[in-house]
């Protein structure tokens, strides 16, 4: 498993570096620049920006010296934020993103998996119809109108939760929901339906044969192999959670990365824009590898190689 | 030792084709959530189409003294700060979110059919080339990437849209007119979106033909030399169409959401089009003074995306009767 | 005295089509020491009947409508029919364990055989650990498996189907039950794996004295295993006698049907042609009125047309023998 990890994050680096690769030139090709804005600065300055960020160079040139720069850990100076790193901007913005979507991951399997498990147990009773009820609405709202929506009722109206910012755990829970009701409504549904699937496998009537309570089939045979589909959905599911994090920061004026990078894209910032490709991209991969080895370690007859 | 069970003295009834098609159809029927689902986005689509074009408002129209006034007789869904009537908005956003999930499922489909038949079909290298390219593709962080094309490509007078204005030229009057520009911009949508979602689609189309391949009237159609094509699209994929379908229909919504999403943030559909996502972004930020602005898109694209889901659902459990409820 | 009693067993599944009947009054009886055989087409309740003992037909659609399955153990009897469903769970795997048919979908492939094993230990006598683990051991290798000490820690995907089907096996027997229920414990195996199975089946039967409903497709099976055979027919026993008086003299024109479809090694070299029962069993779902056989009966009269016909109890080489036909087989022409 160890030499498997290690093969398989260095496995990523070609497909980083295409996406990084493409994402550089495609920045680059495309019309506008990024001081545009500054159209009535005189040329001279936009020669001098120009030259500071190295943009005068020949592409093969720029890309060449970025690749060291990437090489040393060196991401650039941000254009649109003078005197601050991406180094520095996604330091700071990262944790703020992970601890926004690790809550909501978590909120949304310790939420989901219950809900799921009752659809499958009580299938066909109003318990299973109420669960996926619930879990239909989760899919169907978007996360944009979920939120306004709360932040009116519990926010405006109730004054429960504080509307924007992120400082205490009173400022996260509104940010949190919103962002794991989806992923909940998904984790629910999975799980019903892999429940639903294992729990006619002829295993499981061995199990109920061998003397065991029905909680014991539940929970030592069937909920293992009923819940593999939530784990091949996790990598899906993490990518969901930080798209959805560039909406729920934006809503909620959290300063993670998803604000960073929908300003960085619309201002032009090349430098930012690479970073956060760069860091989205490690991200999804990473996790992507993760979740593989753990649907290996959890059904024996998957071999990884 | 003997041969002789007792199933030797029946031929199990081999199931007709066609019958399993009727009980599909059968117990969609019965399925009141997804009766119920199909009529309200069959109404819905009715609506978008014919509400614009008989509705007394058009979408663009400003009246900057009337403002941003509530429902009323007028108004039924009120206006916005422009003065501009929700209603015909909301309708014509409409038209946009149904294009858009159902254009860009179509082009999703399209790769996503070809890639997974041809995958499975050959399977050995080809498979194995074709597919660990699905796989990398997986990882790749695609929404990212769209954003960033959309917000570096489509834009006026790049070089996507020259090429938009190149071939639609022989077809209209002026492609350079500048309303054509919103149009180029859902054209750009609609690929970008179709582009991405491609993937399961080959992922599920390969693992029915995989088990169809090696079925006798496949073997049979070979033998008497029927051509690849020929024996992929007319023999193995009608054969897979069940599952095909349930996620053709999941697809739409997911798009239709994404677009939204897109929208939300700026980079999909652009004013004076409007789109389901572009108007609830709107109504997001003045929900506290005019929440009608917000409510009416938002209620209708919500509802849109349960009604495709409990559709989907439905058409799932009616094609799959292994793990429909019964 | 017997071990098992069932009287007039009856197992309906109410579905969207109607009420199947899957099993409709079935009687049967399974003592110490003896194999019955339950033979009978596909679809015909062999399968239901079985899973009715112990209880454990799926429930919504099915149910256990009427009837008696009489478990005698000790000195005591209990009605499994009414047993509470922490009794059962009691029984299930102690006193009266099950071998399914498939083996290789029998076993959990995401735990360790030994955890499988020790489950039922844990369950039944309260055995954990060391303790435990000695004797799935001395069970594994009683049932023949070589190199039993590192099976243990493997998974299901790891063994053959022969060797899953000793797991199950061994899983069966680790309580040393009363009754043991296998259904179609063989034919997912090949030829020589299936012999080495029935055999240790056999063998089983013998050192512990345990009774064995044993259900099968395969005529070969039945002679080589029974001490008694059941026929089954569309959720009915339609003849029950021993496993001599079945093959000699059978009574009922199903029965004669079945056995004329087995190729006769000693007349023709096994290679002449199965004669067919013309006709599809019936649906469970829409019987034919009287007796479901007569569709596809060449001595059928107008009274099976009507109704179902009465048991009769016969003696056969001074063993009992029962059979449900208007017709005895001296009438028929
Ligand atoms: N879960 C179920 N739902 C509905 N009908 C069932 C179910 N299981 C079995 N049956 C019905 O019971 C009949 C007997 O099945 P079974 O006992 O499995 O036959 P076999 O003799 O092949 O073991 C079948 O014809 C089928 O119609
Ligand atoms: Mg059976």
């Amino acid at each position: 498993m160890g030499s498997y990890a290690v093969k398989r994050l260095l496995g990523l680096i070609p497909t980083l570096l295409l996406v990084v690769t493409l994402v550089f030139f495609l920045v680059r090709l495309a019309p506008g620049g990024p001081f545009d804005a500054e159209r009535a600065a005189p040329p001279e300055v936009i020669a001098a920006l120009e030259a500071k960020y190295n943009l005068d160079a020949p592409l093969g040139e720029q890309y060449l010296s970025f690749l060291g720069d990437l090489l040393k850990g060196d991401l650039g100076y941000s254009f649109k934020y003078p005197g601050r790193t991406v180094n520095e901007i996604i330091g700071m913005s990262l944790p703020v993103s992970m601890t926004l979507g690790f809550w909501a991951m978590i909120v949304a399997l310790s939420f989901g998996i219950p809900l799921g498990m009752i659809g499958a147990i009580r299938q066909n009773t109003w318990k299973d119809t109420a669960a996926m009820a619930v879990a239909m609405v989760g899919i169907s709202i978007p996360r944009f109108v979920l939120a306004p929506l709360l932040v009116l009722w519990l926010s405006l109206g109730l004054y429960l939760f504080p509307v924007a910012r992120w400082e205490t755990w009173r400022h996260m829970v509104l940010p949190v929901i919103c962002a794991a009701l989806p992923t909940m409504a998904y984790v629910a549904r999975l799980t019903r339906g892999g429940m639903l699937e294992v729990i006619r496998a002829d295993y499981i009537r061995t199990a109920r044969a061998k003397g065991l309570t029905e909680r014991q089939v539940v929970l030592r045979h069937a909920l293992r192999g009923g819940l593999l589909p939530v784990v091949s959905f996790l990598g899906p599911g993490f990518s969901g959670l930080l798209v959805g994090s560039l909406v729920i920061e934006q809503i909620f004026s959290i300063p993670g990365m998803g604000r960073y990078f929908v300003e960085a894209a619309q201002n032009r910032d090349y430098t930012l824009v690479m970073g956060m490709t760069l860091v989205y991209g490690t991200l999804l991969m990473v996790l992507n590898a993760a979740v593989d080895m753990a649907y290996a370690w959890l059904d024996p007859r998957v071999k990884l190689s | 030792m003997s041969e002789a069970t007792v199933d030797h003295v029946t031929a199990p009834e081999a199931e007709a084709g066609s019958s399993l098609w009727r009980d599909a159809w059968r117990r969609l029927k019965k399925n009141r959530a997804a009766v119920v689902s199909a009529v309200i986005l069959a109404v819905m689509i009715l609506g978008c189409i014919f509400v614009p074009v008989f509705g007394s408002h058009d979408y663009a129209t400003q009246d900057l003294a009337l403002g941003a006034t509530a429902p009323s007789g007028a108004h039924w869904m009120g206006t916005d700060p422009l003065g501009r009537d929700i209603m015909a908005r909301v309708f014509l956003g409409g038209r946009v979110s149904f294009a858009v999930g159902i254009i860009a499922t179509l082009v999703s489909f399209a790769i996503g059919v070809t890639w997974g038949g041809v995958a499975g079909y050959f399977g050995g290298r080809v498979d194995s080339v074709m597919m660990r390219a699905v796989d990398v593709l997986y990882t790749f962080p695609f929404l990212i990437l769209v954003i960033l094309l959309q917000v570096f490509f489509a834009n006026k007078d790049g070089a996507f849209h020259h090429l938009f204005q190149k071939a639609i030229g022989p077809f209209v009057t002026d492609a350079t007119d500048p309303s054509w520009f919103p149009v180029f911009q859902i054209n750009f949508v609609f690929a970008a979106l179709g582009g991405i979602s491609w993937l399961t689609m080959a992922r599920i189309v390969r693992g029915q033909v995989i088990a169809l391949r090696e079925q006798p009237f496949v073997e049979a159609a070979r033998s008497i030399g029927v051509g690849h094509t020929a024996i992929i699209f007319r023999h193995l994929l009608p054969n897979a169409l069940g599952p095909i379908i349930v996620y053709t229909t999941l697809t739409i919504p997911q798009i239709m959401l994404t677009e939204a999403f897109l929208s939300f943030l700026g980079m999909g559909t652009q004013e004076p089009l409007s789109s389901w996502g572009l108007l609830a972004s709107k109504g997001a930020e003045v929900m506290e003074l005019y929440p009608w602005m917000l409510v009416f898109p938002a209620v209708m694209l919500a509802l849109t995306l349960f009604c495709f889901n409990f559709l989907g659902d439905g058409l799932r459990d009616a094609l799959d009767p292994r793990i429909r409820k019964d | 005295m017997a071990l098992l009693e069932v009287e007039d067993l009856q197992t309906h599944f109410f579905t969207e089509e109607g009420v199947v009947k899957a099993v409709d009054g079935v009687s049967f009886s399974v003592d110490r020491g003896e194999v019955v055989c339950l033979v009978g087409e596909s679809g015909s309740g062999k399968s239901v009947t079985s899973l009715s003992v112990l209880r454990l037909v799926p429930d919504p659609p099915g149910r256990i409508v009427g009837g008696a399955i009489r478990f005698h153990h000790g000195d005591e009897t209990e009605d499994l029919a009414k047993a509470s469903e922490a009794r059962m769970r009691s029984i299930r795997g102690d006193r009266i364990a099950m071998i399914f048919q498939d083996p290789m979908t029998s076993l959990n492939p995401y735990m360790r055989i030994g955890q499988q094993l020790a489950e039922v230990l844990e369950v039944h006598q309260n055995l954990r650990g060391d303790e435990a683990r000695k004797r799935c051991l001395e069970m594994l290798e009683a049932v023949g498996i070589p190199g039993a000490a590192s099976r243990l820690d493997d998974h299901p995907h790891q063994l053959s189907g022969g060797m899953r089907q000793r797991v199950v096996i061994a899983m069966a027997l680790l309580c040393a039950p009363d009754l043991l229920i296998a259904d179609e414990p063989t034919t997912a195996l090949d030829v020589t794996i299936q012999a080495q199975i029935l055999e240790l089946i056999e063998e089983r039967k013998e050192q512990m004295g345990v009774g064995v409903l044993f259900i099968t497709h395969d005529l070969g099976v039945v002679a080589k295993m029974a001490d008694r055979v059941a026929v089954m027919y569309a959720g009915r026993l339609v003849e029950q006698g021993s496993v001599d008086a079945i093959f000699e003299q059978p009574q009922h024109p199903y029965t004669e049907a079945l056995l004329r479809s087995i190729p006769r090694v000693d007349t023709d070299g096994g290679r002449g042609r199965l004669e067919a029962i013309d006709g599809l069993p019936p649906s469970p779902a829409k019987l034919p009125p009287g007796c479901p056989f007569h569709p596809r009966c060449r001595y059928a009269e107008d009274r099976c047309r009507e109704r179902f016909p009465e048991r009769r109890d016969l003696e056969l080489d001074g063993h009992a023998h029962q059979v449900s036909c208007h017709v005895p087989p001296k009438e028929r022409g």
